[in-house]
């Protein structure tokens, strides 16, 4: 009669060994994802792309990852994170084979965003970290496995840059940055190996019969309804946006024809969803939901909401910061990349921080510092030239980074207190805003320059905590352990 | 009676509510032969048993009459409450029947023993016999149980419906003979209805001296003037007027009569029901040295998605060692769900009333504790997953042993009518000595709460994967036999190491069918065990549960005694079925040898 309890970080077996495996699953999926953005500056030259061109491979590569989500999540309902995940990386490792060998925008066009299917990692390893921690660990297990594998992105930024360079000058090849990208490809593809054969989707023998889930998201009033219509609606508009910005009025990717047929498939899109949704909460119509399993949705769309702005940031700015950087003290693509994942570097202490600083202060209350934090943390951003010494934009961004995303591990503290039984639905939910973030950041990016991106972001963060201001407390447990270690009941009102 | 103290739901649980009035008299005659009894115990008893009303009308030629009526209602009613509380009520009122039937004809064959069973009643002479018709009351069901021509008959929105079929014969005119007693042979036939109870129900409990000479339209009046809700006194009333009525119309018979109203059924909605499952708070997970309702944690040691267990000492005022106890809680994870809970409570609830030195005991923790988790034995020893692991091939003689023990638990479960249902190497501890004991049954399955209303229906098959019984995969169904299977997954892994069947992956149900269960002989992995083994567990882990061995006896003989006809049979049997996948590989074999000769010779 026992097992291993506790988080020991050393450990390599059982419930541990699983932690490892899925962050580095997940780490892998973020090097691979995040491969082109320190290598921007020599893949734009060896391939003679514009700027605009530049920032379209930014989009195009976050873009998949909003629908691919939802074909990943039903994938690991189906087939469990074993398989998926190993699916996945092996899967993805051929888009990333196509960019490492693009001859012209098209191609490495195509490629980034077949590549955003890898975006989609993150929901597989949350599944898988579920099946292996009892409730009262899970929230420290899942913030060390999103922000160790967010890391991902700064050991892009740290290694491949030089590894690039190493291989051009050891071997004497021009282009450097395709054996780098490829190298990642091909750690991917050993990678589901390992993963596949290490890993189980369940502790052995504790393998129950769940539930179904229903495919729609579940809610508990006909208000609530209407706004989970509305909270779907700046999904397709982010895809909508995308292929504006990809039809001849953006950066002609593809045709006029091409773009309204894209728009007529959003459209029927959502209209199927709506009707996914009407059947799974059409008996609201008929009859009030019990008052014990109510929630309340507005919570979800706050959160939605703060996600959009945190996650959405981060996965904007670790595209862009080392073109920033390199062009605003116009530094070479090795040092600018370097500095620039310190801003990604940050991941492994800020995100599981954010999650312990809400089990310390309450959810609500830390989530509203962070906001405001990083609005402000944007704001400076905004106003870094090349007047700056270049130490305190990097200190700046560091500082911004943290806010953002201990953000990150609060919003996903908060998402099991709502509804338990809905967990799996509300992460989902709130893991696509923040790809729906990222999409219309880098739109907006494209558009506008480096300051006024920051600014809307810093405005987007403000909006975020008025939001705030709506959500209630998710009341947590109500059981407490006083000083002395005895458990007691405390009222709640 | 004995009641313990887990309430099985919460205080303001909506209780079936009911009232009993009735009259009795002799009549005309100079004796008083029928005897009518009711009960209602308190609510946990009437939870799991229900009420009884019962009425019995003694046999006038039998010279025992009045003993035999009276002794039928009586010792029925306390027999009845003294069954197990996880027993159905058929079973339980069957088991009392077949015990009162045979002592009351024993008491007549004592007296004479040249009884002519073929022979009318009405010629006996110094015989225990009586008619007898009982109601059992519970949750929303009324189960009736009935011998002879007293009957039941329930009266709704003023309609009178009678439920009980008289067992008599009608010779000429007058004459009426019984059919049908308790007492009259040593077999008896008892008729078992079901009704379902509704709130203003009226059943009445006549025997003949009343429905004989009361008219339908009589008895409805009568009735009708009821009010409700109602109380004791004034069915009292009714059933002494009822009587009167009777005797005025010419009765000529003891006269009695036995009203049960039904106030209030159990009703509550499903999410009142949750709502009380709800009531109690899951503990926060402990560490060391917390202190819950003065139990404090001394080591945790297990915590997993599903639930908590830490090692607990009580600090005890006196000097006297700290008792050492397992407590365990559910997970945070199962907050709002509602059949884990409920599982949750039961497994107290049955472990109070299993009492086997080879089940883990349980006991509730503070009676009023706002918390929800219990309290169990502390077992020595490491699971049955472990000893496997440390023990790869063991001998026969090891695993017949420990299987034997799991078959002796197994049938404490199965005399108290119980399914555990999640059998598997980790839910049995095995300590240094090799003594076994089952943990964890908290999908148990009762008999006697699946009866009632306040149930929480399961909507996924309960039980661990590979372990399940596949009737639970395919119909949700779960009896002894399907623990049977699970046993016998267990013995088979012992010996070998591997599952009988190809490993499920995923807990998913894809199945459609038992033959999808494919059976995989047990020499393919230890080819040195005998073929009478591998029969045998084959035969336990049968996918059809009706071809599976019936009893855990006939499992547990096969495997200390070799089934020697089981092994004749096989190899008399066709290569096809001993082993198809064999035949099939022969018969292609023999094709492609066929092919490539006629391909060369051509």
């Amino acid at each position: 009669m026992s097992s291993q309890h506790g988080i020991k970080l050393l450990s390599f077996t059982g419930k541990m060994k699983v932690l490892h495996l899925s962050w580095m699953a997940f780490f892998i999926t973020f090097v691979v994802w995040f491969n082109h953005a320190p290598l921007l500056g020599v893949i734009a030259a060896s391939l003679g792309l514009s700027s605009s061109e530049i920032k379209t491979l930014l989009i195009l590569n976050v873009a998949l990852t909003i629908p691919a989500r939802v074909i990943i999540g039903m994938l690991t309902d189906k087939y469990g994170p074993k398989l998926t995940f190993s699916f996945l990386l092996a899967f993805c490792s051929l888009p990333c084979f196509m960019f490492a060998m693009a001859d012209s925008f098209e191609q490495a066009a195509l490629a980034r965003f077949l590549l955003g299917f890898i975006g989609a990692g993150f929901v597989i390893g949350i599944r898988m970290v579920s099946e292996w921690f009892p409730a009262n660990e899970l929230g420290t297990a899942e913030g060390i496995y999103g922000g160790w594998g967010n890391f991902g992105s700064a050991a892009a930024a740290m290694s491949l840059p030089a590894i690039a360079l190493l291989i051009s000058e050891a071997f004497g090849i021009e282009d450097g940055w395709r054996y780098a990208v490829a190298l990642t490809g091909l750690m991917s593809l050993l990678f589901s190996f390992v993963w596949y054969f290490n890993v189980s989707d369940t502790p052995e023998g504790s393998t129950y019969f769940k539930p179904k889930q229903s495919g729609a998201m579940e809610v508990t009033s006909v208000s609530d309804f209407y706004l989970l219509l509305i909270m779907k609606l700046p999904m397709y508009a982010a895809l909508a946006l995308l292929t504006w910005k990809l039809s001849p009025n953006g950066v002609n990717l593809f045709s006029e024809q091409v773009a309204v047929f894209a728009y007529f498939a959003l459209v029927l899109l959502f209209i199927y969803e709506v009707k996914q949704t009407y059947k799974v909460n059409g008996h609201l119509f008929k009859q009030a939901v019990p008052e014990i399993h109510q929630y309340k949705f507005k919570q979800v769309a706050v959160l939605n909401v703060l996600y959009f702005a945190t996650f959405g940031s981060e996965l904007a700015v670790i595209s862009m910061l080392p073109l920033f950087f390199a062009d605003v003290f116009s530094l070479d693509m090795i040092y600018a990349g370097l500095l620039a994942s310190l801003y990604a570097f940050m991941n492994l202490m800020s995100r599981p921080g954010g999650g312990w600083l809400s089990d310390k202060f309450g959810r609500k209350k830390t989530l509203l510092i962070l906001t405001a934090g990083l609005a402000l943390g944007y704001l400076v951003m905004s106003t870094i030239d090349n007047t700056w010494p270049l130490a305190l934009a990097v200190i700046t961004a560091m500082a911004c980074s943290f806010f953002v995303q201990a953000g990150e591990g609060a919003v996903f503290a908060a998402v099991p207190l709502i509804k338990r039984r809905l967990t799996g639905q509300i992460a989902g939910m709130t893991g696509a805003y923040g790809n729906v973030g990222a999409v219309v950041y880098l739109t907006v990016l494209s558009m506008v320059d480096y300051q006024t991106f920051f600014l809307v972001i810093a405005g987007t963060a403000l909006l975020g905590f008025a939001t705030l201001l709506l959500m209630e407390e998710p009341k947590g447990s109500i059981a407490e352990v006083r000083e002395d270690g005895t458990v007691e009941l405390i009222s709640v009102s | 009676m004995n009641n313990k103290n887990i309430p099985l739901t919460a205080k303001t649980s909506a209780h079936l509510r009911l009232c009993f009035g009735g009259f009795s008299s002799s009549g005309k005659k100079p004796v008083n032969q029928d005897a009518f009894a009711a009960l209602i115990p308190s609510d946990n008893e009437l939870i799991a048993k229900g009420a009884i009303a019962a009425i019995a009308d003694g046999v006038s030629s039998a010279s025992k009459a009045a003993e035999a009526s009276q002794l039928a209602v009586t010792q029925f009613i306390s027999e009845y409450y003294a069954t197990p509380e996880t027993w159905s009520t058929q079973k339980s009122a069957s088991k009392v029947l077949n015990s009162l039937n045979q002592w009351l004809f024993s008491q007549s064959s004592i007296q004479s023993s040249s009884l002519n069973l073929s022979s009318q009643y009405s010629n006996c002479e110094s015989h225990w016999l009586t008619t007898f018709s009982a109601l059992i009351l519970k949750s929303t069901t009324g189960y009736i149980f009935h011998v002879g021509d007293s009957r039941i008959s329930k009266f709704r929105q003023n309609q009178l419906e009678a439920i009980t079929r008289d067992h008599n014969r009608k010779h000429g005119d007058k004459h009426v003979v019984l059919t049908r007693a308790m007492g009259a042979d040593t077999r008896l036939e008892v008729d078992v209805h079901k009704v379902d109870l509704q709130a203003d129900d009226i059943f009445i409990l006549t025997c003949d001296g009343v429905h004989d000479f009361l008219s339908k339209k009589e008895l409805s009046d009568h009735l009708a003037n009821i009010s409700t809700p109602t109380n004791e006194g004034e069915l009292e009333q009714t059933s002494q007027a009822i009587i009167d009525h009777a005797i005025a119309k010419g009765s000529d018979d003891n006269v009695s009569c036995l009203l049960v109203a039904i106030n209030e059924v159990p009703n509550r909605k499903l999410e009142e029901i949750e709502r009380d499952l709800f009531t109690r708070t899951i503990p926060p997970a402990l560490k060391l040295g917390d202190t819950i309702d003065g139990y404090t944690v001394r080591k945790v040691i297990h915590a997993s998605i599903r639930s908590h267990l830490y090692l607990v000492e009580k600090s005890l005022v006196d000097d006297s060692p700290p008792e050492v106890l397992v407590l365990k809680a559910p997970s945070e994870n199962f907050i709002d769900d509602s059949v884990y809970l409920q599982g949750f409570m039961r497994e107290a609830w049955v472990g109070e009333r299993i009492n086997h030195n080879k089940v883990m005991k349980v006991k509730s923790g503070e009676i009023n504790s706002k918390f929800l988790y219990h309290l169990c034995e502390y077992v020595e020893g490491q699971t049955l997953s472990e000893w496997m692991h440390d023990n790869p091939k063991p001998s026969i003689g090891q695993v017949r042993e420990i299987i034997k023990q799991i078959v002796s638990a197994l049938r404490a479960f199965q005399r108290l009518e119980l399914v555990h249902r999640d059998l598997k190497p980790d839910n049995i501890m095995i300590d240094a000595l090799g003594q076994i004991k089952l943990i964890d049954y908290g999908t148990v399955s009762v008999a006697s709460l699946n009866e009632n209303q306040d149930t929480i229906l399961e909507s996924v098959p309960q039980g661990s994967l590979n372990y399940i019984a596949p009737e639970t995969l395919l119909n949700m169904k779960a009896d002894n036999k399907s623990d049977l299977f699970s046993l016998g997954v267990i013995g088979y892994q012992m010996l070998c190491g591997e599952l009988p069947y190809k490993p499920m992956k995923r807990a998913e149900v894809n199945f459609k069918h038992y033959s999808q269960w494919q059976y995989r002989s047990i020499k393919q992995f230890r080819p040195e065990l005998p073929i009478w083994l591998d029969l045998s567990l084959q035969q336990a882990v049968q996918a059809n549960p009706k071809d599976r061995y019936q009893a855990f006896s006939e499992f547990d003989r096969d495997i200390n005694k070799p089934n020697i006809t089981a092994v004749e049979e096989y190899k008399t049997q066709p290569i096809l079925q001993r082993n198809p996948v064999l035949f099939w590989q022969g018969v292609s074999f023999i094709l492609a040898v066929a092919l490539i000769l006629s391909l060369t010779l051509s």
